[in-house]
Formats: structure tokens, C-alpha cells, sequence
């Protein structure tokens, strides 16, 4: 494959978040896109990052917004009881933090500006994805401030 | 959930779609997201592969940019790639073998297609990615 041309466009290991910490069991990364892997395509404007939710636990992300939009999305990995999500997740979204629970696959759709987070996995029966995609190079966030 | 604010934004599958009768592979799909949702200029769609299949057979082009996501279905261990894709690239037609978890970057205007999923020994997950509110293909003049 070394002489191929497009070689460049196949992320191989695309884990650009970096190697989980070990002692951390309740996800795995699965892929995930950032600028430097991506330096190479510098016309493409995109990050993304797959992961693999193992047990309930709290996202780390406490509330915040974007200035790009962004989606969110928790996919069965397997397709044998698709659409069942395989669990149940709660987020929070808007300033109100109206809560909404999510048990099937789903795509959460934030338009730049709107709040969210926390996430709140509640219960894992049979793991499943969950991610987040946004069109920047980088991800960043304006975290929620109270006043 | 009727009375909610921000019920708009959540998309719940609510059901996998048959196969077509010529296809036993593909549950298609599975969710894609809405057209012009909210604004938002990019869209996400998932697709499970459980048997060999050509998913597109010409080479084509878009106005967009793409990536094509190719994950495991075994989320606990998302490196356990139990398949085998083959995507051909640029206009020669490069043929390029996909096996391991891996994400494909389509810039706006290069050549992709067919797309082969040639041996399944475990079934896996397609996510299309693709930074516009609508899919067009272009089909590639010959």
C-alpha cells in the first residue's frame, strides 16, 4: 500500500483522543477525529469522536455550549435488539436543564448556542455507542457560568 | 415529552427498516439524521452490515465533504474489526482494503466507490458523515 495515492484519506487508527486512562472501565474509544489527524486534509473542518459506554457513570462534561453546531448520539451497536438502546441515558439540555431520557438510538441535534450536559448514564445492559460530531477543527466549549 | 422546549432536537429510532429483497445485509437506516434540522448544515447516518454486500457500485463525487465510519459492533471492544471493505479511490480507481476500525475522509470532489463489503465474519457498524443538508451524488463522466 506504501505507493498508493490516496492512502492519506484512510484514518487507520483514528484515536485522537489518545489512549484512555487504564484504570478507567466505564468506556473505550472507538474513533475519533481531531485537527491533527487530519493535518494532512487541512480542507476538511470536522471533529468527531466514537466511544464505547461499558457502565453507568457521569459524563465528565459539566454543562456548556458551542459556537458550532453540533450532534450528539447514542447508537446500539448491535443491530439483534436495534432499536433498543441497550440503556438508559438522561441529558439535560437548555439552560432550564429540561431533562430527557433516552433508551433507543438516537441523534441529539445542538444548534450553536444551546446549553447541555450533564449526561447521566443510568444503566448499561449490552454497551453502545455514544458520540459527538461538530464542524471545527478543534473542539472547544463555553462552559456554563451561573449568574 | 409534548410539552418540552427542546424535545425538537432529540431524533429516536423508532424501528429498524427491512432489508430490501435483494439485500439481506443492510438494516438501512438505521437513523439518519433530518434534513435542514434546526439549521444545521451536516448530517449522520448509521447502517449495521451483517453479511457481505456492494453498498454503492459507481464512482462518484459531492459538493461535500464526507467521512465514512467503520466501527466494530461490539462496543466493548471497538477494535475487534471482524470485516473486510474495500473502497476504491480517485479516478484510477484505487483499491483500498479496510480492516481494522477506521475512518475514511472524502474531501469535497474526490472519486470514491465502489463500496464493497466483502467478507463480514462479524457484523459491524457503517456511520456516514456528510457536511450538507442534503446527499447528492454526482456521477463521475466517463
Amino acid at each position: 500500500m506504501a505507493e498508493l495515492k490516496y492512502e492519506k484519506y484512510i484514518l487507520r487508527e483514528p484515536r485522537g483522543m489518545g489512549a484512555v486512562p487504564p484504570r478507567r472501565t466505564t468506556q473505550v474509544q472507538a474513533a475519533s477525529i481531531n485537527e491533527k489527524l487530519l493535518s494532512e486534509i487541512p480542507e476538511v473542518n470536522c471533529n468527531f469522536n466514537f466511544m464505547g459506554v461499558l457502565e453507568p457513570h457521569l459524563l465528565g462534561d459539566p454543562p456548556h455550549k458551542h459556537d458550532y453546531d453540533e450532534f450528539l448520539f447514542f447508537i446500539a451497536a448491535d443491530s439483534e435488539n436495534a432499536p433498543d438502546l441497550g440503556g438508559e441515558v438522561e441529558i439535560a439540555l437548555g439552560e432550564e436543564w429540561e431533562k430527557h431520557v433516552i433508551n433507543t438510538s438516537a441523534i441529539v441535534c445542538l444548534p450553536r448556542g444551546v446549553q447541555h450536559c450533564p449526561i447521566y448514564v443510568k444503566r448499561v445492559d449490552k454497551p453502545f455507542y455514544f458520540g459527538h460530531i461538530m464542524l471545527a477543527s478543534t473542539y472547544s466549549s463555553s462552559a456554563f457560568s451561573p449568574e | 415529552m409534548a410539552e418540552s422546549k427542546y424535545g425538537k432536537y432529540i431524533l429516536r429510532a423508532t424501528g429498524v427498516e427491512k432489508p430490501r429483497p435483494d439485500v439481506s445485509a443492510v438494516l438501512s437506516p438505521v437513523l439518519e439524521g433530518i434534513e435542514d434540522w434546526a439549521g444545521i448544515q451536516h448530517r449522520i447516518n448509521w447502517k449495521y452490515i451483517s453479511q457481505p454486500v456492494v453498498v454503492v457500485e459507481e464512482p462518484h463525487t459531492h459538493d461535500y465533504d464526507e467521512f465514512l465510519v467503520f466501527l466494530a459492533s461490539d462496543a466493548s471492544n471497538a477494535q475487534d474489526f471482524g470485516a473486510e471493505v474495500e473502497l476504491s479511490l480517485g479516478e484510477e480507481g484505487e483499491k483500498y482494503i479496510i480492516n481494522t476500525t477506521s475512518v475514511v475522509c472524502i474531501p469535497k470532489g474526490l472519486i470514491h466507490c465502489p463500496l464493497n463489503f466483502r467478507k463480514i465474519s462479524k457484523p459491524i457498524l457503517f456511520c456516514n458523515v456528510y457536511v450538507a443538508p442534503e446527499y447528492v451524488r454526482k456521477p463521475v463522466s466517463k
